[in-house]
């Protein structure tokens, strides 16, 4: 574990739990949603039944209803009781090279990894913490992927239009294509005994921001993971489109 | 019914080819995609009365694209199929259908927002 920080610590932890939480929600309604429509199809073909006797069978009824009745008790008990938690800070106008650089007293490297700071002051609206969280998780998620050590290169630069990036770069083995496309899915992980849910985190914190997540080889050597948030000050409700 | 046309952006491959069937089971001529890139692609070749767009797809975010969309289909009725229970409606979209719910329900709502 590279956070020192007790407060990054469990702010990392409440996103870790609401991100596999709301992954759970979702996986857990599309499959109800698969077991209910499928009821529903059956359940009008029976009652469309030449066979007399087969549409009336009270027991098939009964059990239709049954399987109804349980499966819309668990969609409301997932709407009322699995609830979003809203993890939202206070957003203020910040210098992003500062809130990033703090991150150097919140950290412990690893032996061997050479984590270099590369920072261009770059005005952005941000919660702090949560974006020092965002990058967090990929500095963890590519210190993970580097057991015998190496470089970890975390830029941050404004672009021309005015949007933020933030990039966390390897001198690690190029990422395979199966594993990049697999890269965002859910508890999609190649390290054992962890979640799978960095790179999710992540980008949830872009996307809150207006921005994006990508993960990709970098030309010749490496990996990078960049992140990018929308300009200060620019329409909140022009959020990113992929 | 007869004669509206549906295209569901949906990546569960059972859940597709289940709200596919029930849709074409009550009149409705259907087409489905897996993402958002197939999506872009049959609207670009057809036309629809009805885009159900998944929240979530491996290429993007339904809510996000559906602005868009709104722009360039303006006579098209948008929907966006979630699994979150309180993934809030925006201007751009005409109901927000969650996975899960009553089929008599989803289909009467989408007889609702394509009247």
């Amino acid at each position: 574990m590279l956070i020192r920080d007790s407060s990054l610590y469990h702010l990392s932890q409440a996103y870790v739990s609401e991100e596999a939480t709301a992954n759970l929600r979702h996986q857990l309604r599309n499959r109800i949603g698969v077991i209910r429509n499928a009821s529903f199809f059956l359940r009008k073909a029976f009652e469309g039944s030449q066979d007399a006797q087969l549409r009336d069978e009270a027991q098939i009824h009964e059990f239709f209803d049954l399987i109804d009745g349980q499966l819309g008790d668990m969609t409301r008990s997932i709407s009322d009781n699995v609830v979003p938690v809203d993890l939202e800070g206070m957003t203020s106008i910040c210098d992003i090279a500062s809130v990033i650089g703090a991150l150097t007293s919140k950290l412990n490297a690893p032996a061997g990894l050479n984590l270099q700071w590369h920072l261009v002051p770059a005005e952005g609206d941000v919660d702090p913490a949560e974006l020092q969280l965002a990058v967090l998780c990929l500095i963890e998620n590519a210190a993970e992927a580097m057991t015998a050590g190496g470089d970890v290169i975390v830029r941050t630069s404004t672009l021309p239009d005015g949007r933020v990036s933030i990039s966390v770069e390897t001198n690690r083995e190029p990422i395979s294509s199966e594993v990049l496309s697999r890269a965002f899915e859910p508890f999609f992980t190649t390290k054992p005994g962890h979640l799978g849910l960095g790179l999710n985190v992540a980008r949830r914190v872009a996307r809150r921001y207006g921005g994006t997540m990508e993960l990709s080889n970098r030309e010749g050597e490496g990996t990078r993971a960049l992140l990018t948030i929308r300009a200060p000050r620019s329409d909140p409700s022009a959020g990113s489109v992929s | 019914m007869s004669g509206r046309r549906i295209l569901l952006v949906e990546d569960d491959e059972a859940n597709r080819l289940l709200l596919l069937t029930i849709l074409a089971d009550v009149g409705y001529e259907t087409e489905g995609a897996a993402t958002l890139a197939e999506m872009q692609s049959r609207l670009n070749s057809g036309s629809y009365d009805l885009l159900l767009l998944d929240a979530h797809l491996p290429d993007g975010r339904g809510p996000d694209v559906a602005p868009e969309i709104r722009r360039r289909f303006p006579d098209m009725a948008i929907a966006i199929l979630t699994g979150e229970s309180r993934l809030p409606q925006s201007a751009d979209v005409d109901a927000v259908l969650t996975k899960g719910s009553d089929p008599a329900f989803l289909l009467e709502e989408i007889e609702r927002i394509m009247r």
